[in-house]
């Protein structure tokens, strides 16, 4: 996978693997969860009091799910422009975008992590789960932080004025 | 008309005092998912910190579990708990001990 940032343009990621693209095109179902233990840490509590988690449940809950949807609703229209030529994938995530990947990359992660129970353990040593669909649930949640890092990294070095090209 | 009872006024205006004068604490709780430089990346864009003190309460949030991140009136904490939430990083509305 590299990245490439061009200069008041898109964040180009090219040399995909078909598997790990087809990892990424995962991430909005995955962020639009149902299951209640994964809702609880998107939506969790403000703490405060009565009156502000009553406020909360009322208010803000409502902005957050569409700030939250509007960050996979960004991530939706780049992925709908992956190409996919000689066994590899490519794809631009547009300048506006950036924030809502962070977003979105990082409600996935904790969406798997909740949903699948992962221990802190079992997140240091992968070795240690034995059922496939946790051991798949982690290596998208280690995809996703991998991304993370890089994005974060890219975005560094852009409001610093440098001119990345990073391969992993 | 009845005059309304002094000891109840008292008591009254003491708890509004209570709420008006004291600080709210923003903290930031550790989280096994949250990556240490998105942590640091969202303090700096919330709070308009610097790269080290974003660092220093992602630390102190990494090793003893939870950070002080703001304190102030009630109205911006509850502010910054929101944007806090909107990155995805645990954080709650305490009363700031006086």
């Amino acid at each position: 996978m590299r990245f490439q940032l061009e200069q008041e343009g898109p964040l180009r990621v090219t040399e995909v693997d078909p598997v790990e693209m087809e990892f990424l095109m995962q991430i909005p179902g995955i962020a639009r969860t149902e299951d209640p233990a994964a809702k609880a840490r998107i939506f969790a509590s403000p703490g405060g009091d009565k009156e502000l988690e009553e406020d909360w449940e009322a208010f803000v809950r409502p902005e957050l799910e569409e700030h939250f949807e509007g960050a996979l609703e960004a991530m939706e229209s780049d992925l709908a422009g992956v190409r996919r030529v000689k066994g590899t994938a490519s794809f631009a995530i547009e300048p506006g975008h950036w924030e809502h990947w962070l977003t979105g990359l990082n409600q996935a992660r904790l969406v798997l992590w909740a949903e699948h129970r992962l221990t802190d353990s079992e997140m240091i040593e992968e070795s240690e789960i034995a059922d496939p669909q946790r051991a798949t649930a982690l290596f998208a949640m280690n995809l996703y932080g991998f991304l993370q890092e890089i994005l974060l990294r890219v975005l560094g070095e852009a409001e610093s004025g440098e001119d990345p090209e990073i391969g992993g | 008309m009845a005059l309304a009872d002094p000891t109840e006024q008292t008591q009254v205006l003491e708890r509004v005092a209570d709420q008006v004068d004291l600080p709210w604490n923003v903290v930031a709780h550790n989280d096994p998912v949250n990556l240490m430089s998105y942590v640091t990346r969202v303090f700096q864009k919330v709070f308009g910190y610097s790269k080290e003190r974003a660092r220093k309460h992602m630390l102190e949030v990494h090793h003893r579990g939870r950070s002080v991140v703001w304190t102030g009136m009630r109205e911006p904490a509850e502010a910054y708990i929101q944007k806090l939430h909107g990155h995805l990083i645990l954080a709650t509305l305490e009363r700031a001990e006086r």
